[in-house]
């Protein structure tokens, strides 16, 4: 079973240091990602899930810092605890991009307009691989036919700003992908297209997953995304996973109040009467003012007063995998 | 089949020869503007000279003038005139005669337009490269001390003009050290012809002046390379490079201050008149023998061939200045090269 396991998120806590008070923007965060699957982080904006996988990449903006918690990079060799290393190491530049890569929500600014495209995937093949600029050019124009960019010769020569939003997300896959990581991180990677381009990368993160056999953490806000292309599911609300379940268990049988608040304000096609769309009671709160007990409570339909608003619940397994933070289905042993 | 890499340079040589080709009517504008100056005071060049030697009891010479008319075709319509002076320029290199002087204006401004042409590119490469400097550090350790101190310094150096600063540190040098700094040369070098020990002896004083003219420069240099900065560094090509494994200093050249320092090379051209004019105040205050004084003494006077060469030939460096950087953002940025703006869809 651990044999299966590629990234193990141990009690993860991510703080931002302002002037304004401390945020947790990840507040003991964990979950396991095993080989070649795909791992779903679904939250609003604001609960924390970029910042989880700007965490594993170590590349969290200046304020940000890691305060705890490990997260543990499984190798043939070993393993390693990244959270350890330091985010400008050598080692740290060694994993980033070369095992663990990831892919970002803007595709229009996530290349820099003033070099090729080909330049910028090249430079991740010089920095991670022992060849010459000749070969890394072949690589990349190998890449780039591999996401589907029609004339990979030519258009290696490219500026971004000579590509469409969907090329440029394919050409940042391609990027990506170019030194074979073992984890793919997407944070939103469909968020900024249309629809059909948004189905298009998706099916291309498929079976670019199929061919080379990496696991990939999809992090997203759009519950389609999840039932699309997720494995295992974790659901984030402010910092915290609040249930994580396989995805069959978290679509069809959900259990904690927030995620089936969630499920229940998608839109459905065929529905026969018009009704208004459900949604979620109240604001996220901030983040410098916390709720006290479970962070849900002051938007939970199935608030309970005097439980709820004095501790945190802590994780239930309901079912095989499926485990759940609410003091609905138990979860009261830290009374 | 030409391939992608031959056609982009066909696109850029092109360019550049369709900016070229456009600074000739810029040029031709501007001499006619030159000439509508020189034209502008009552009565030509020739009368006031006349009427001066008469003034100062010297017996005129009529052939002399007769010779003086024919030149510069004063006898003819304006646009005649017009043409027989723009033709006196290009083919002889003849701006005209300076009264004040009763020189021929070439030969007065020779030396003035190399030294101001030097403290200028002093200046400008000063400006840029301490500008910059400053400008990245200060935003790459935003809130730093440092950066709190030369954000203080860039205040300043925007708001005192450089007459003003010139002044200052004139009275600073005289006032503690008892040392006299103005003209570019010590005494024993003034009048010297030029050798390798008088370059030398300038090369030692014209710090003080490129300062004071760089000062403002360099502040605003620093303001507008450190704005420019923090906003590139907030983009996401900056995440997305460190997330490829980049090593942080070779990622902020390659990426975040090479695309910050385009708009500002786009601004050399049109730092040059600030630079110039600049030069004219701090050189009349500091008594240095460049063209500004010149052009200040030249225009009281109303000696108008040497005002308005002087004015033409600050107006034709400007105009190549500004299609030089522009020549040079084009090799900098592909989008300008290319055409296509933005192309976001």
């Amino acid at each position: 079973m651990s044999d299966n396991i590629l990234l193990e998120v141990k009690n993860l806590k991510t703080y931002f240091h302002l002037d304004e008070g401390i945020v947790k923007a990840v507040d003991g965060v964990s979950f396991k990602i095993e080989k070649g699957k795909t791992f779903g982080i679904v939250g609003e904006s604001g609960c924390g899930k970029s910042i989880t996988a700007h965490s594993i990449m170590q590349i969290l903006p200046p304020r940000g810092r890691i305060e705890e918690g490990e997260i543990i990079l499984h190798r043939e060799s070993g393993t390693v605890d990244i959270a350890k290393i330091k985010p400008n190491s050598e080692e740290a530049r060694k994993i980033r991009g070369n095992e663990i890569a990831m892919i970002f929500q803007e595709p229009m600014t996530a290349l820099a307009p003033v070099y090729t495209v080909g330049n910028q995937i090249q430079e991740a093949i010089l920095l991670h691989q022992n060849v010459k600029k000749e070969q890394a050019r072949e690589i990349a124009i190998d890449m780039l036919r591999k996401v589907g960019i029609p004339k990979p010769e030519e258009r290696i020569d490219s500026y971004p700003f000579e590509m469409s939003g969907g090329m440029r997300q394919r050409a940042m896959i391609a990027m990506a992908i170019c030194c074979n990581p073992s984890l793919l991180i997407a944070d939103e990677p469909t968020t900024a297209l249309d629809v059909t381009t948004q189905a298009q990368i998706l099916d291309l993160l498929r079976t670019l997953q199929k061919d080379m056999g990496m696991a990939t953490l999809m992090i997203t806000h759009d519950m389609g995304v999840i039932a699309e292309i997720a494995d295992d599911v974790a659901v984030m609300y402010l910092g915290k996973i609040v249930e994580t379940g396989p995805v069959s268990e978290i679509f069809y049988n959900p259990k904690h109040p927030y995620t089936i608040a969630l499920l229940k304000s998608i839109p459905k096609v065929g529905e026969k009467k018009r009704k208004r769309l459900e949604s979620i009671e109240g604001m996220v709160p901030s983040p410098y003012e916390l709720p006290t007990g479970c962070r849900f409570h002051t938007r939970c339909p199935s608030y309970m007063a005097g439980i709820c608003d004095r501790a945190e619940p802590s994780a239930v397994e309901v079912n095989d995998g499926h485990k759940v933070s609410c003091f609905l289905y138990g979860g009261n042993e830290n009374e | 089949m030409p391939s992608r890499d031959f056609e982009r340079r066909l696109d850029m040589a092109s360019y550049i020869l369709k900016r070229t080709l456009a600074l000739i009517p810029m040029l031709l504008i501007l001499s006619v503007l030159v000439f509508i100056i020189i034209q502008l005071p009552p009565g030509d060049f020739l009368t006031v000279y006349v009427q001066r030697l008469r003034e100062s009891g010297v017996l005129i010479n009529e052939e002399e003038i007769m010779r003086l008319t024919r030149e510069f075709a004063l006898d003819k319509p304006l646009y005649v005139q017009y043409f027989t002076w723009i033709k006196n320029i290009i083919l002889h290199g003849n701006f005209g005669r300076s009264f004040q002087w009763n020189k021929p204006v070439s030969e007065l401004i020779g030396e003035r337009v190399a030294m101001s042409a030097i403290i200028s590119l002093f200046s400008v490469v000063f400006v840029w490269i301490v500008g910059v400097s400053i400008g990245i550090i200060s935003a790459v350790k935003q809130y730093s001390a440092f950066d709190y101190f030369f954000t203080f310094i860039g205040f300043i150096g925007v708001s005192i003009p450089g007459f003003l600063l010139a002044l200052i540190v004139i009275w600073i040098a005289y006032s503690k050290f008892g040392i006299y700094i103005s003209g570019l040369f010590s005494e024993a070098y003034v009048d010297a012809p030029w050798s390798l020990a008088k370059f030398f002896d300038m090369l030692k004083r014209i710090w003080i002046p490129v300062f004071i003219i760089a000062l403002s420069g360099i502040a605003g240099n620093i303001r507008i390379m450190r704005a420019n900065l923090l906003d590139e560094l907030g983009k996401q090509y900056v995440t997305v490079a460190r997330a490829k494994g980049l090593p942080e200093r070779r990622l902020l050249f390659k990426y975040p201050i090479r695309i910050a320092a385009n708009p500002m090379i786009s601004t050399i051209g049109w730092t040059l008149p600030g630079i110039f004019s600049g030069e004219a105040l701090a050189s009349i205050v500091l008594n240095l023998p460049t063209i500004g004084p010149m052009l200040n003494q030249a225009l009281l006077a109303q000696d108008m061939y040497l005002a308005g060469s002087l004015v033409l030939i600050m107006g034709a460096l400007t105009l190549i200045g500004t299609l030089i950087s522009d020549i040079l953002l084009a090799w900098a940025d592909p989008r300008i090269r290319f055409g296509s703006g933005g192309g976001d869809n």
